[in-house]
């Protein structure tokens, strides 16, 4: 019987072939035809064609495809709690730099540390950064770290290193050989009760504290003269006249991020307050500090050093010195103490006498107390001379045979650095928690791996009643552990170093909270706990001295006069720890505005009569050499408006050897030529011999020109990038200084800024900066916050050398006046997006556009590189890709050749997801950091209300100490940046020529009687 | 055809015994039988010139513009530099093909045809440097206004880039064709007297079929009139656009309104002077001093101290204007082209494009041969150093000191722009040897019927 048909549709049922060896095609595909046979003329159909053309498009496509690189992604399997895909999450933790403490904030994006930014709920630092702190993070992906514990060279397991190094302490403990553990300041409480319980196990073991700059001389004065070693606490905010003798607090000196923060609140000057302190600086060699002085005052090294010695005779016998500057600032002091004002005098000296002396002066005008505190401790810097002189003599003489260094040095940052390397390699127990390669790491026997801050748990005690938990905010990514984990199990002591931590602090009580949870929690969310209250900023300890009058007499003998003299001084790169960062070694220095070596500063005349002018334009600088403390040093000089004549200035940091990359040793290790004077390592040389003057090198200079006054067919005219004004004449005249062409800034506007063409229409927001020109002391955090927010390439110093740094952010600095004290203003330059953009209407492909909210905005895929918008922007803040710097293109990394590592996968991990890297071609530049705008924008409209003022902050913003720039809506009248736009100090660089910057600047105020340096 | 000399001028063709055959021999000769040792040599010159090029712009495109001296201050330099001197050398073949046609200059002919093809090579050259200059040449194709699906995603008609590639392209065809179209009866010549089947095609196919009828004739005759009438605008306009890219710039030292004729008057003059030093050569190397006279010569010479007294005066007007301004950046961007860093470059401009032309007054020097080719290439240099000042000494020091700079060029630099000299030799050197260099139809034209010898005759008896 057939079976039943059944059918679909009409068509089916009308076919025969309708049982399952159906056939769709009629015939059989050709698949083989015309490579197994020979296609005949006729066998040619449009099924040949379309196959031989898909074969050969294919074949022709994967022939010319570039190899695509593989890039990793990991997806989660379990989400964690607290991560969401896409948003940054902000946890509290601090940054400990050779105990200078910044509490901060961790950004995290989708488990990565991507960035820093200060704490603002802190007391101590208040939200402020410093570029260290800012840069501190791409250390964390360093591939080049120390990833496995490893004993002489070689990788070996946790236990077996534990048990080598327990067997050599307590061999050493049998036979009573000396074992130094050697750190830098310790501020956290448990790792100072950890070494406490280390050196109670073995008592061969002495604690030496080793700063690599040396304040030991201040502590020790403090402790002579208060009776207890500790830094005073100094309240810049109470001080109507500041006095600083070369101590650049602003910037470098001991905790310059919460100086600044309480320095700036008197300098912050409006119509309604006019209360400004008066700043003079006393100092050799120019610093950020000395660009934001008042009155500024140049003596050699040697006056500088012995400065406080005959000004305190000055002031209380009244002496004539040798000094004219002494006179001069004492008759500024006795002035404004008949006035009743207060003061506070700090001194960058490491002499004891010379700290004892400034002492005295602050006790002479009445400071000690209420400016110069000396009540509870303050922690910042720990490091003794006496300590570390026993050190060296151990390590010379061989009486110490161990050494376990934990967050130091030694090798770099003492003299005879080479010496105590073959001394160190020699001992039994050599040992090195450093995370990174260093130069004392590389002669340890033992190498155990510290974590990288941002993976540990710790607590500090920056200030007496101020504790704070740093917590990790992501897992180890090597083989590591923490140093206090290491020391615990040495010492025997059970549980993790978080226990431990948690168990000190409950000596802290729990404050106003029910319980020690509740405590705890909020300590870690918000970084700090205060337990003592401000009561403590005043009073305290009094000063006495019975010597001071020997001690004059002693510093003036200490300092002669010489004809050469030179000074050491520290810059906003560091100290040398962190060297190794390339956006440390990328930074321009403020003062010189140089990048990746080190040099001499030296006077430009005193360099002119020397034969040692520079070729500004090749960015050539004649090398000197010198013998400084029989040390000879062969630098290149570059010459500085300001800097005392005879006077050389070197700075800290350089001449590493060992570093994870070759480039970052560079320069000349000053703590190699460091000598004692009066018994303490001292900032200037004893002796300094100038031997030859060699051939040219090349220096890494971002900016060549520094004054703003040139001849031109008209003569000789000044450039007003830079209005100033002095605080007599802002009080008359808020607008005084703040003129176009002599006429007052807002009238000149009114009369002359007239357009036919219509503007951009900014219905809704119109974003708008101002810059406080009075409160930016040029500590360039926001260069370093800049490039890391926005995946700003570093180049290298090659090509910085071919003028192709990148930054978005800038610090330009200029100065007037006289040569040989001139004064210096730093402008914080970045994209003014115009409202009336030179770069957009050249832009052939309108990559570079306004947007509806004033943004000047880069569209990198349309942007084909002619570079005009870069030539026709009179702000020259954009910049071109000139390579691949970051690893965008498909081509791969044929562009890497001074390997920066900008290319690791690691060292990728810090980018910002929210920020495109830029491949080559392409002009970038600062954008608001938009994405943060937009992020804000985001959030408002989510929750359905209207944006509040200072909700989005700009990274530049973020990272400022002093609060000199100020982001916002200028469309919304509530804010504040609409406010200081319109304020009479307000002015757009070179808007006569009618580019309408959304950047405004507020003129400089300095608090002098007269319009130059005296 | 035939033509009247005037008894006082010199005549526009020398020579005892030319005939119209002698004409198409003289001429076409050039293309016939193997190339001399010279032209050899100087084409493995020019080649090995162009190898330099391709290497230079392959290693640019490569690693990126950071291979050229430029930096975040001096944003272009040879780059653009090359750029507006090869346009400008270009524009001295349209001026004499098209606005002396207009204005009846007969002495034209005798060099129009090698002037044109200078004309479409030195665009050429010129054409390369906006597209190797991009930092993403592989995006190029962005700067033409196509359809696309992205908004639509439009070019930005405000950017005097932009007007740069109409203007260049739209010149580039209208020189292409006016010249081709001139080239079509001579190519016809050539294969009439062809003697192999394949040169024979060639010239054919090249010819379009020309066949010389009256018709064609009259047809060719208003093509060229209505060719050098749309060709004239553009001797002003592709400059004048060019001049733009600096002009409507807020750069002082670019932002200056006496920019379009100034630029036009140094495009001729730079023009004339590459045409001068390739027809001193042409004419001695393929003896052709009978059609290309000391007359030529000398008109040309007027031409060039003409123009260079334009760019002169264009210079001291600048100079008056920045101080006059009492604008400080004017100011001092003058005086720092003067007497600032690149002090040699302008001096150097100065002096082979003002100064050494004045010597142009005299006939003796507009005569002499040696003083024409030495001065032609006096003005090339100086030209190419004008732009070079106007470029990187405007740039290098604008409005915020703490951006100036100072620019070196490096070996790809140099290699790019030697490299575009072997480029244009080595197109110029194929021409000449393939294309009847000058114009046979027209040069005809003007070829007295009357023996020069019977002229002779007659201003011998007009002077008693």
């Amino acid at each position: 019987m057939q079976e039943k048909k059944y059918w679909q549709h009409l068509g089916e049922l009308n076919t025969e072939n309708t049982n399952s060896d159906f056939k769709e095609f009629a015939e059989d595909l050709p698949v083989l035809q015309g490579i197994v046979e020979p296609i005949s003329d006729n066998g040619q159909n449009r099924r040949d064609f379309l196959k031989t053309l898909g074969f050969t498009v294919g074949a022709a496509t994967l022939a010319a495809s570039c190899s695509i690189p593989e890039k990793k992604s990991i997806p989660y399997i379990k989400r964690p709690e607290d991560i969401m895909p896409g948003m940054a999450t902000y946890y509290a933790s601090a940054f400990v730099n050779n105990g200078e403490y910044i509490s901060i904030l961790v950004k995290n994006r989708d488990g990565r540390p991507i960035k820093i930014e200060g704490n603002p709920k802190s007391v101590v630092t208040q939200g402020g950064t410093t570029a260290l702190a800012q840069a501190s993070v791409v250390n964390l992906y360093d591939s080049k770290r120390h990833q496995n514990p490893s004993v002489s060279g070689n990788k070996v397991k946790w236990s077996e290193i534990d048990a080598q190094i327990i067997k050599t302490l307590n061999d050493l403990k049998s036979k009573n050989e000396k074992v130094a553990l050697v750190t830098s300041t310790v501020i956290s409480p448990s790792t100072n009760s950890l070494i406490f319980e280390l050196i109670t196990k073995y008592s061969n073991i002495t604690h030496v504290t080793l700063d690599p700059i040396n304040y030991s001389g201040l502590l020790d004065a403090t402790a002579e003269g208060f009776g207890k070693r500790t830094l005073p606490d100094y309240q810049f905010d109470k001080a109507d006249v500041v006095l600083s003798i070369g101590a650049d607090f602003l910037a470098t000196w001991i905790n310059p991020t919460e100086y600044s923060k309480k320095y700036i609140t008197r300098r912050k000057v409006s119509k309604e307050n006019t209360n400004m302190s008066k700043h003079i600086q006393v100092e050799s060699l120019p610093s950020p500090t000395s660009a934001t002085a008042d009155m500024r005052f140049v003596v050699s090294a040697s006056e500088e050093a012995r400065f406080a010695a005959d000004l305190y005779a000055a002031l209380t016998t009244g002496t004539s010195s040798p000094i004219k500057a002494v006179n001069e600032v004492k008759n500024e002091l006795l002035k404004a103490k008949s006035e009743g004002k207060s003061f506070i005098v700090v001194n960058g000296s490491n002499d004891k006498n010379v700290q004892h002396l400034t002492f005295a002066i602050n006790q002479f005008l009445g400071a000690i107390g209420t400016t110069v505190v000396v009540n509870r401790k303050v922690n910042y810097k720990k490091g003794s001379q006496s300590e570390v002189d026993v050190l060296i003599d151990g390590i010379h003489n061989g009486s110490i045979k161990g050494i376990i260094c934990l967050d130091s040095n030694p090798v770099y940052s003492l003299p005879n650095g080479e010496k105590l390397a073959e001394k160190i390699k020699a001992m039994p127990l050599s040992l090195s928690f450093s995370d990174k390669i260093d130069e004392t790491s590389a002669v340890c026997k033992f190498i155990c791996p510290n974590h990288n801050f941002l993976e540990s748990w710790n607590d500090y005690e920056p200030k007496e009643g101020v504790y704070s938990v740093a917590q990790p905010v992501i897992s180890p990514l090597f083989n590591t552990r923490q140093a206090q984990s290491s020391l615990m199990k040495w010492c025997g002591i059970d549980g993790t170093y978080y226990d431990y931590i948690k168990k000190q602090a409950q000596s802290f009580g729990n404050g106003s909270y029910h319980n020690f949870d509740a405590f705890w929690e909020y300590t870690i969310q918000n970084g700090e706990f205060v337990s003592i209250g401000a009561d403590l900023n005043s009073g305290g300890a009094n000063y006495s001295n019975s010597s001071l009058v020997a001690l004059v007499g002693q510093v003036q003998a200490s300092y002669p006069k010489t004809n050469l003299e030179v000074k050491f001084y520290e810059s906003v790169q560091g100290d040398g720890s962190m060297s190794d960062n390339p956006f440390i070694q990328e930074l321009p220095d403020p003062t010189t505005r140089m990048t990746w070596d080190n040099y001499i500063i030296a006077n430009p005349s005193w360099a002119d009569k020397n034969n040692l002018t520079p070729i500004l334009n090749e960015k050539r600088y004649k090398v000197l050499n010198v013998k400084i403390n029989g040390v000879e040093v062969s630098l290149p000089v570059v010459p500085v408006a300001g800097v005392a004549e005879g006077t050389l200035g070197i700075k800290y940091g350089f001449g590493r050897t060992v570093t994870s990359n070759n480039a970052y040793n560079n320069g000349f290790n000053v703590y190699s030529a460091l000598t004692k004077v009066n018994n303490y390592f001292s900032n200037v040389s004893k002796s300094a011999e100038f031997l030859k003057v060699s051939d040219f090198k090349e220096l890494a200079s971002v900016q060549s020109y520094f004054t703003l006054t040139h001849k031109g067919l008209g003569g000789e005219k000044t450039r007003q990038l830079i209005k100033e004004t002095t605080l007599k004449d802002y009080k008359s005249n808020p607008e005084s200084g703040n003129t176009i062409n002599g006429m007052g800034r807002k009238e000149w506007m009114e009369h002359h800024l007239v357009t036919l063409y219509p503007g951009h229409d900014m219905p809704g927001h119109q974003w708008g900066m101002v810059i406080d020109l009075n409160s930016c002391t040029g500590c360039s955090a926001c260069v370093v916050a800049c490039s890391i927010e926005n995946n700003v390439p570093v180049v290298g110093k090659n090509e910085v050398i071919r003028s192709h740094d990148m930054h978005w952010l800038r610090i330009d600095r200029y100065h007037t006046g006289d040569v040989n004290n001139p004064d210096v203003t730093f402008q914080p330059m970045l994209c003014q997006h115009c409202d009336n953009a030179p770069c957009e209407n050249v832009c052939p492909v309108s990559a570079t556009n306004h947007s509806t909210d004033g943004l000047n905005q880069m569209a990198y895929n349309r942007c084909i590189g002619t570079r005009y918008c870069a030539n026709n922007c009179p702000y020259k803040v954009r910049r071109f890709n000139w390579f691949d710097y970051m690893g965008s293109d498909a081509w791969g990394s044929i562009n890497d050749e001074d390997s920066l590592n900008r290319l690791d996968p690691l060292a990728r991990m810090v980018l910002n997801p929210d920020v495109v890297t830029r491949s080559r071609g392409v002009i970038e530049k600062c954008s608001f950091c938009v994405q943060k705008i937009q992020a804000g924008k985001l959030e408002a409209k989510k929750e359905n209300r209207m944006l509040n003022d200072g909700e989005i902050k700009t990274a530049c913003q973020l990272a400022c100490s002093t609060g000199a720039i100020t982001f916002g809506d200028v469309n919304n009248k509530d804010t504040q940046v609409y406010n200081l736009t319109n304020d009479e100090r307000a002015f757009g660089v070179i808007e006569e020529i009618y580019t309408k910057p959304s950047v405004s600047y507020l003129t400089k105020i300095r608090n002098r009687e007269t319009e130059t340096q005296a | 055809m035939s033509h009247v000399d005037s008894l006082i001028r010199e005549p526009l063709i020398l020579g005892k015994d030319k005939t119209y055959r002698k004409i198409t021999d003289d001429i076409v000769r050039n293309t016939e039988g193997n190339p001399p040792r010279e032209w050899w040599i100087a084409f493995a010159i020019a080649v090995l010139g162009l190898l330099l090029y391709v290497v230079a712009v392959s290693w640019t495109i490569f690693k990126g513009i950071g291979v050229w001296g430029l930096q975040k201050t001096v944003n272009w330099a040879w780059d653009i530099t090359n750029f507006v001197w090869w346009v400008g050398i270009g524009h001295a073949g349209t001026l004499i093909s098209a606005v002396l046609l207009l204005f009846r200059q007969k002495w034209r002919t005798g060099i129009n045809r090698a002037a044109e093809a200078m004309t479409i090579f030195a665009v050429i050259c010129a054409g390369q440097f906006p597209l190797i200059h991009m930092g993403r040449i592989w995006q190029g194709f962005f700067i033409f206004p196509y359809a696309n699906t992205r908004g639509p995603l439009w070019v930005n008609f405000n950017s005097p880039l932009l007007w740069d590639v109409f203007a260049i392209s739209t010149y580039f065809t209208v020189s292409l064709l006016f010249w081709y179209s001139g080239l079509m009866p001579d190519f016809a010549t050539i294969r009439d007297r062809a003697k192999t089947k394949k040169r024979k095609f060639i010239y054919n196919v090249l010819s379009f079929g020309w066949r010389g009828t009256a018709k064609q004739w009259s047809r060719f005759e208003s093509l060229s009139l209505i060719l050098a009438g749309l060709s004239t605008p553009l001797v002003l306009s592709v400059h004048t656009i060019v001049s733009f890219d600096f002009a409507t710039s807020v750069i002082p030292g670019w932002h200056t309104t006496i920019f379009p004729p100034y630029f036009v008057a140094g495009a001729i003059f730079s023009g004339f002077a590459m045409v001068q030093t390739l027809m001193l050569i042409a004419r001695k190397v393929q003896k052709l001093e009978d059609y290309i006279t000391i007359a030529h010569i000398e008109s040309m010479n007027k031409v060039i101290v003409l123009t260079g007294s334009i760019v002169g005066i264009a210079y001291i007007t600048e100079l008056f204007i920045a101080w006059y301004s009492g604008y400080l950046y004017e100011q001092y961007a003058f005086y720092n082209r003067a007497f600032g860093d690149y002090y040699w470059a302008y001096w150097s401009m100065m002096t082979c494009n003002v100064l050494s032309p004045q010597l142009f007054w005299f006939k003796k020097f507009r005569r002499s041969i040696f003083v024409s080719f030495f001065m032609s290439i006096f003005v090339n240099i100086g030209m190419w150093f004008e732009r070079f000042v106007i470029i990187v000494t405007s740039l290098h020091k604008d409005f915020l000191v703490s951006s100036w700079n100072y620019f070196s060029p490096t070996w790809v630099d140099i290699a790019i722009f030697i490299g575009s000299l072997g480029l244009f030799f080595t197109l110029f050197l194929l021409f000449a040897r393939t294309f009847p260099v000058i114009a046979i139809a027209e040069v005809k034209s003007i070829f007295s019927s009357i023996s020069e010898a019977a002229q002779e005759k007659e201003r011998n008896k007009n002077k008693h």
